[in-house]
């Protein structure tokens, strides 16, 4: 299959994928000027509380790795390609939703209804990558 | 009448159900009908959770209410009637919304009710423009007449926006039965029923429509920004003429204006509004088609 007959969804889901990536890039930027800012008032303690924290590092680190999936998988879908798209898609999904999970249950708020639209869109990449997509990755 | 084959219009729908979600506008109708109604939720639970979290956090301050008996505390009250009153355009449905029915589930509805339209069109507005395009639908036409394709792609596009329209629902429901706990499992899903066909009824006039101006223009993105203009336009226009001229039919000229009939509390005005969504689509689904099979492919 040649890159003319990428289906218009794969299209949308990438572009999706970059709208939401670079809104989470955005975020992290200006939560890492934040930090370092605060940083240099208090001498490095917040970044020593931050890595001491698991409440702050987990959510942290679980956007890094979610930003980064969905800009590769992303670039991986308009190429139609099996391992940075399908692959890569897949394990966007996966961790998004594990992750949410892990969130629900660390929260002492436990579930609301906010949780549930955190899973809408990995919850549809999982179901589309793997039903309505699931051929289209040739390359 | 004679080409009309229903066999050819199951095919079509069917197979037009399936690529609405392999080309972009399916998706992008999915993801933005679900997102909308859980944002529509979110915005009636989600300050209720807080504040009772809240309360609960604080010393001294623990509350004996729940969520979910908070909301439908605010749902009873008389300020709430009043402004339900006044979207629904009736002055005693409030009541009827509000206490004879789970009132959380009425204004979550209500309000996609108002949204829905403008939902739509987003999935409607491919239906045919980009095959008319790329002279894709040249093919289809050697094994189908073109009322069979058009009907087809409209009945496809009905019960995709329908089973989107559905899920969403469900999710709510699954939510306010098991989360907040307040209402009657049965009153529940039995009112949610009637708002499933209270959206299936508003979803028809505007996917005829859509399919009207689908069927007419060659560009997808013409066909969605005209799609979107003819959808809300009319309707604001008429809301409008109600509000200065000071009267309350001049809505009714337009689909929007009958939205929330389906859910009225006199069953005759349940069937009127049903039956003018039903005349909308049909005149829309007849004006459509003979423009259609004029038109060259």
């Amino acid at each position: 299959m040649s890159q003319g007959n990428r289906p218009g969804g794969l299209t949308a889901l990438a572009v999706i994928n970059f709208v939401f990536g670079g809104l989470g890039c955005l975020v992290l930027v200006g939560l890492f000027m934040i930090l370092g800012a605060a940083d240099q008032v208090t001498e490095g303690q917040v970044t020593a509380d931050v890595a001491s924290s698991g409440s702050v590092l987990f959510p942290l680190l679980f956007s890094v790795i979610t930003v980064a999936l969905l800009i590769v998988s992303g670039i991986g879908y308009l190429g139609l390609k099996k391992g940075m798209g399908f692959k890569m898609g897949n394990l966007y999904a996966v961790i998004s939703i594990v992750g949410s999970i892990v969130s629900i249950i660390m929260m002492s708020q436990g579930f609301s209804i906010g949780n549930i639209i955190g899973f809408i869109y990995p919850a549809v990449t999982l179901f589309l990558l793997n039903t309505t997509f699931k051929e289209d990755f040739v390359n | 009448m004679k080409q009309l084959n229903f066999k050819h219009i199951r095919i079509i729908a069917k197979y037009h159900m399936r690529f609405s979600l392999r080309n972009g506008s399916g998706i992008v109708f999915l993801l933005l009908t679900l997102t909308t109604a859980l944002i529509v939720a979110s915005m009636f639970i989600a300050p209720v959770e807080s504040m009772v979290d809240g309360l609960n956090d604080m010393d001294g301050m623990e509350t004996q209410m729940t969520a979910g008996e908070m909301i439908n505390e605010i749902g009873q009250s008389e300020e709430a009637e009043s402004a339900v009153d006044w979207l629904v355009g009736a002055d005693s449905e409030g009541k009827f919304l509000l206490r004879d029915k789970p009132a959380l589930l009425s204004c979550i509805m209500l309000i996609i009710l108002m949204l829905l339209p403008y939902l739509v069109s987003f999935g409607a507005f491919n239906q045919f423009s980009g095959d008319i395009a790329n002279r894709g639908l040249r093919f289809i036409l050697l094994r189908s007449e073109r009322i069979n394709i058009y009907l087809g792609r409209f009945v496809g596009t009905v019960f995709f926006c329908l089973i989107t329209v559905v899920m969403s629902l469900v999710l709510l429901v699954l939510y306010i039965q098991f989360k907040l706990g307040v209402y009657q499992g049965i009153d529940l899903w039995v009112w949610g029923l009637q708002g499933i066909v209270a959206f299936f009824l508003l979803c028809l006039p505007f996917v005829a429509l859509c399919s009207w101006i689908s069927g007419s223009i060659d560009s997808p993105f013409g066909s969605l920004t005209l799609c979107l203009l003819t959808v809300g336009f009319p309707g604001l226009l008429l809301m409008m003429m109600n509000i200065y001229a000071k009267k309350d039919f001049f809505d009714k000229f337009w689909p929007t204006g009958w939205k929330y009939g389906i859910l009225n509390s006199n069953f005759g005005t349940v069937a009127l509004s049903a039956f003018i969504l039903l005349a909308f689509t049909a005149f829309f689904l007849f004006i459509g088609l003979r423009s259609f099979q004029k038109r060259d492919l």
